[in-house]
């Protein structure tokens, strides 16, 4: 059980990272992004392309070090496209508006990807070399370490960011009431593009690293994106720290359950019930929003 | 005479539609009988190299196979490589077209003989056949990799039983030029001598013929894959099919044709006489009512009229017509919860697809045509609406939309995972549709049908909007707490609103078990739901004018760009649809919040606020035009001799009864009803002018005034009387002075308006 249970740890680690992007773009503009899947997506092709020369016509390896800033840069500037386009025109609409906008932005990137790259598996190629470890009886590969490390960073660093530079607090403050941020000062447009560029630049960050641990084709991170979702969901939407924790717990869930039930897909009925009752009985998540 | 004047025509259109269906139903039983007689089970030895489509009939055995030497081609040419099947003989395309192509694994193959369809669980590799105008298309390029490791050598395909005696016409396409089998029938099997071919038959677009079928029992071609090769080969010919059969050859276009032309004629007709000019020059509030009634009527005849041209079409067209029906109703539910009640629901997908495969186990378990188990549809998608609904108790605005997406998500990966409700890896196949002792075997029979209960589910629509429920709903879209504060009970509405979406969805799940008749597990991807949204925020507020269209963009263009570009402008359309569809949405959401209602809305209001009258003037010399009924008679009588020419000539190109029976039903009793209709037309004009001409004598010998305090029973309940003051000098007919017999007829002025 207790291997059972460091497994549920590392896949929630995964769906954790990915609810936290999903929460600081919704801190920026109160809009959920559908098309953060799909922009991870495209920063992890472009990373591979570049990195392995493989999955398209970029050519030659351009090395890690060109390759991993290149894909995190096109997830970034996709995710302030997106803002561009949809979120900030629809600002004052009703929101499920821009959320269906944001859709839209997605369905774009997919379209782009899948005539670029097709719908078939690509290799990805593992970011780490090395056997991994084993705890628990349970082999840990270096590509799962590599994920906690990455985790553990950009928590911290986002919460250095908000908490101890003058940009964090124009996003905080954004966040809060754009209308009175911008009375003091506070350019809202450049704010909220810049949360939106950071969501995306965490898209990307999520997508290449999770990429050698899945079937890498052009839909790898709709589905996981689900997940992360809900994590986001279960966290209120708007507490960094919430979201991940709610990311690991869910993972973990997730594997007890299917390590304990015989019946195939009652993992996410059993998950998608508890989540849903939560949310009925605290309509605001398990922790209260923290700006 | 309003009543009269839909009536007639209209009672014409039914009946011809009824019996048309009748004519084809039952055509369509005999056929169906007749292909169940022959099924010969075959097997053979796969060759190093080939292609192998067997053709089965679910969990059957094997019943016939086409092989396609790809000797020498790399996985590069396979993946871009389709193979395409349809029938050989005669263009018979039956109704369902989900067609489960699955690979055959090493092991399935390993003994060198394949004596049935592979069990599920050999399946390597899936996907799905497209239908379009060659049969079904498929995309090889999801095998070509384990194809060119040699993991397994062939395709098993999982049509419906009505195809399992079928002789198909295979092409294996590589590239744009294509390697096509030409539209021959097998040798063994001549047609018949007066059999219609239909444009089926024609190869693809920019395909080049190389070869043809094989003898029958030669066994596998061995003839490398070049220009002028023959490629193909066909099983062994079933014996139950020989030349000399006397079985009907599949169903046949005719008479669809005819009747399509009658009906459209006939709701012409309809359209015609119902926004009769004429009638804008009453006035009064009732006559403003009726013609407020005939305005909102004459969209919907017309649109009827447009639903009915896809049976001018070949049976591909008619299918995909009715794939585009069933998107719309579905996405009427999700439009109600988006446009009219302010909520959202991203389990849409789900709420289709359970009452869908609900309704095909009960099909196929127990034998039950589809058509009777829609209510059973209705029913399951409310109950799945009220389980969608519950987030709403608690939850707002943004949560609910997400919550929905996590339950809608979670009900497709439990239930469309489950053997005992989507049955096995090729799917369940639905009891053939049949009502009473009609069966219907192929799309175009069943289309008449389908369009019958899509325009009932328009009208439950409309009588929702108008009732007093939907006004509930637009109250809490408005602004829920003042609806509460009002006695509104919020929360049921709500509810209410996502059950009723949800009878929606279930209607269209089980018109989709009804059309397709064969469904995967992956038929209701939880993506869908998303598809059903965008239709909905395109259309905007307002009735189903926007989401028809919104259908049609979204789905429609994909489907018929190659049908109406060709299919290389087609393919290219289709992607420059791929990026516009978003970026037209992004748009919409953008800078036209009305929607596509609004637009339609906009465009309806400068129609009708448009003054026709010089074009009447400069088309007819006066500023009234030439009488509408007597335009729609001639009109009437031409369609309706049109269409017995049409019935009498396809009548004449066939031998088989059942033909002859539809294209005496369709054309023949049709196109009569609608010359009668035209002549009743005729005669109406005659005598309107008749009383036109008296009351003008009338006016001329009694004076204006006095016409206008006596007012005269003219044309059927028609009067003469002063202009009113509402009506526009557009509407004002003028009378001529009456020779100078009445001097003060003419100082007073010639103006007067004919009213009911």
């Amino acid at each position: 059980m207790s291997a059972v249970v460091l497994n549920g740890v590392f896949v929630g680690l995964i769906y954790g990272l990915l609810g936290v992007g999903l929460v600081v773009g919704y801190r920026g503009s109160r809009v959920v992004n559908f098309a953060y899947a799909e922009t991870g997506m495209v920063g992890a092709f472009m990373f591979t392309e570049l990195r392995f020369g493989s999955a398209g016509a970029l050519g030659r390896d351009h090395g890690l070090w060109f390759a991993l800033p290149a894909g995190v840069a096109i997830a970034a500037a996709l995710g302030a496209l997106t803002e561009v386009l949809v979120v900030r025109p629809l600002r004052h609409a009703p929101r499920i508006r821009a959320l269906v906008g944001t859709f839209a932005v997605g369905t774009l990137f997919f379209v782009y990807a899948a005539r670029r790259w097709g719908l078939d598996p690509h290799p990805a190629g593992s970011l780490m070399k090395g056997d991994g470890i084993r705890v628990g009886g349970l082999s840990i590969q270096p590509d799962q370490l590599l994920i906690l490390y990455v985790s553990i960073v950009v928590l911290v660093g986002l919460w250095a960011l908000y908490r101890y530079t003058s940009f964090g607090l124009f996003l905080r403050a954004t966040a809060i009431d754009p209308y009175a941020a911008g009375l003091v000062g506070i350019d809202v447009n450049r704010t909220s593009m810049a949360t939106w560029a950071l969501a995306g630049a965490l898209a990307g960050v999520s997508a290449i690293l999770i990429a050698p641990l899945v079937s890498f084709n052009t839909a790898f991170m709709t589905t996981l994106s689900i997940r992360g979702l809900a994590a986001a969901l279960v966290g209120g939407l708007s507490n960094i720290g919430a979201a991940f924790t709610a990311g690991i717990l869910i993972g973990v869930t997730e594997g007890v359950i299917a390590f304990k039930s015989p019946v195939s897909g009652i993992t996410d009925v059993v998950v998608a019930g508890l989540v849903l009752v939560l949310l009925v009985v605290r309509p605001t998540g398990l922790v209260r929003s923290a700006y | 005479m309003m009543g009269r004047r839909i009536v007639i025509p209209g009672a014409v259109v039914l009946l011809a539609l009824a019996g048309w269906t009748l004519g084809a139903a039952s055509g369509g039983s005999v056929d169906r009988q007749a292909w169940s007689q022959s099924t010969p089970v075959t097997t053979f030895t796969p060759q190093p190299g080939e292609i192998y489509v067997a053709i089965s009939a679910g969990t059957e055995e094997a019943r016939s196979f086409v092989h396609a030497d790809v000797a020498g081609l790399d996985e590069t040419t396979l993946a871009s490589a389709t193979l395409v099947l349809h029938e050989a003989a005669d263009g018979f395309m039956p109704a369902n077209a989900a067609i489960v192509v699955c690979a055959l694994s090493g092991a399935a193959s390993g003994d060198g003989r394949l004596s049935g369809a592979p069990p599920p669980v050999d399946c390597t590799s899936r996907t799905s056949a497209i239908r379009d105008e060659n049969g079904w298309t498929i995309e090889l390029r999801a095998f070509a990799s384990s194809w060119a490791r040699g993991d397994y050598s062939g395709l098993a395909l999982f049509p419906d039983a009505t195809q399992t005696a079928a002789t198909w016409r295979v092409a294996f396409v590589t590239g744009r030029t294509g390697l096509v089998v030409p539209a021959t029938p097998p040798k063994d099997e001549p047609q018949p001598a007066g059999q219609n071919t239909t444009a089926l038959d024609a190869p693809a677009p920019g395909a080049q013929d190389v070869g043809g079928f094989s003898d029958p029992g030669t066994g596998p071609s061995a003839t490398p894959v070049e220009a002028g090769a023959p490629i193909l080969t066909t099983s062994p010919p079933t014996p139950g099919r020989s030349a000399s059969s006397p079985l009907p050859k599949g169903r046949s276009t005719v008479g669809s044709s005819a009747l399509t032309i009658f009906l459209v004629g006939a709701a012409a007709v309809v359209v015609m006489v119902v926004v009769n000019p004429l009638d804008r020059d009453t006035a009064g509030a009732t006559a403003r009512r009726q013609r407020r009634r005939r305005a909102n009527l004459a969209p919907g005849v017309a649109v009827l009229a447009v639903a009915l041209v896809p049976l001018l079409f070949r049976e591909v067209i008619v299918y995909k017509a009715g794939v585009l029906l069933i998107y719309f109703v579905a996405a009427i539910g999700l439009h109600l919860l988006v446009n009219w009640t302010g909520q959202v629901s991203l389990a849409h997908a789900s709420m289709v697809g359970l009452p869908a495969f609900g309704v095909l186990a009960l099909s196929e378990v127990h034998g039950i045509s589809p058509i009777y188990l829609l209510p059973v549809a209705v029913a399951i998608g409310a109950g799945v609406g009220l389980l969608v609904a519950l987030p709403t108790l608690r939850a707002r605005d943004l949560q609910v939309a997400l919550l929905t997406l996590v339950a809608g998500i979670a009900l497709a990966r439990f239930f469309f995972t489950q053997d005992w409700l989507v049955g096995p890896a090729g799917g369940r196949a639905a009891a053939i549709p049949s009502l009473g002792p009609l069966r219907f075997t192929t799309s175009r029979s069943l289309y008449p049908l389908l369009l019958v209960i899509v325009a009932a589910a328009v009208v439950a629509a409309w009588m929702l909007m108008h009732s007093k429920v939907a006004r509930g709903w637009y109250w809490i879209q408005a602004n829920p707490d003042a609806a509460a504060v009002f006695g509104l009970p919020v929360i049921v509405y709500r509810i209410g609103a996502y059950a009723a979406g949800g009878a929606f969805a279930g209607l269209a799940g089980g018109l989709s078990v009804m059309w397709i008749q064969r469904l995967g597990s992956n038929a209701f991807p939880s993506t869908l739901s998303f598809t059903y949204l965008l239709i909905a925020v395109l259309a905007g507020p307002g009735f189903l004018g926007g989401l028809g269209l919104g259908a049609f963009v979204i789905v429609g263009g994909p489907l018929f760009a190659a049908h109406i570009f060709g299919a290389d402008v087609g393919k290219n359309l289709e992607t420059l649809l791929a990026y516009l569809g978003p970026l037209a949405l992004i748009d919409i959401l953008v800078r036209h919040k009305a929607g596509l209602n609004g637009l339609g809305g906009r465009i309806m209001r400068r129609i009708r606020a448009a003054d026709l009258t010089s074009l009447r003037r400069r088309l007819s010399g006066s500023a009234q035009g030439p009488p509408l009924a007597l335009v729609a008679g001639v009109a009437a009588i031409v369609v309706g001799f049109a269409a017995i020419g049409l019935a009498w000539r396809h009548s004449s190109r066939t031998n088989q009864l059942w033909v002859q029976n539809q294209e005496f039903l369709s054309g023949g009793i049709g196109g009569l009803g609608l010359i009668l209709v035209g002549v009743g037309l005729l005669i109406r004009d005659r005598l309107g002018r008749n009383q036109v001409l008296l009351a003008k004598q009338l006016a001329a010998l009694f004076g204006r005034g006095e016409a206008s305090e006596q007012p005269t029973s003219v044309v059927e309940g028609e009067a003469i009387e002063p202009a009113a003051s509402e009506a526009g000098d557009d509407d004002l007919v003028p009378i001529p002075p009456a020779g100078g017999e009445n001097p003060s007829v003419a100082r007073r002025g010639r103006r007067t308006k004919l009213v009911k």
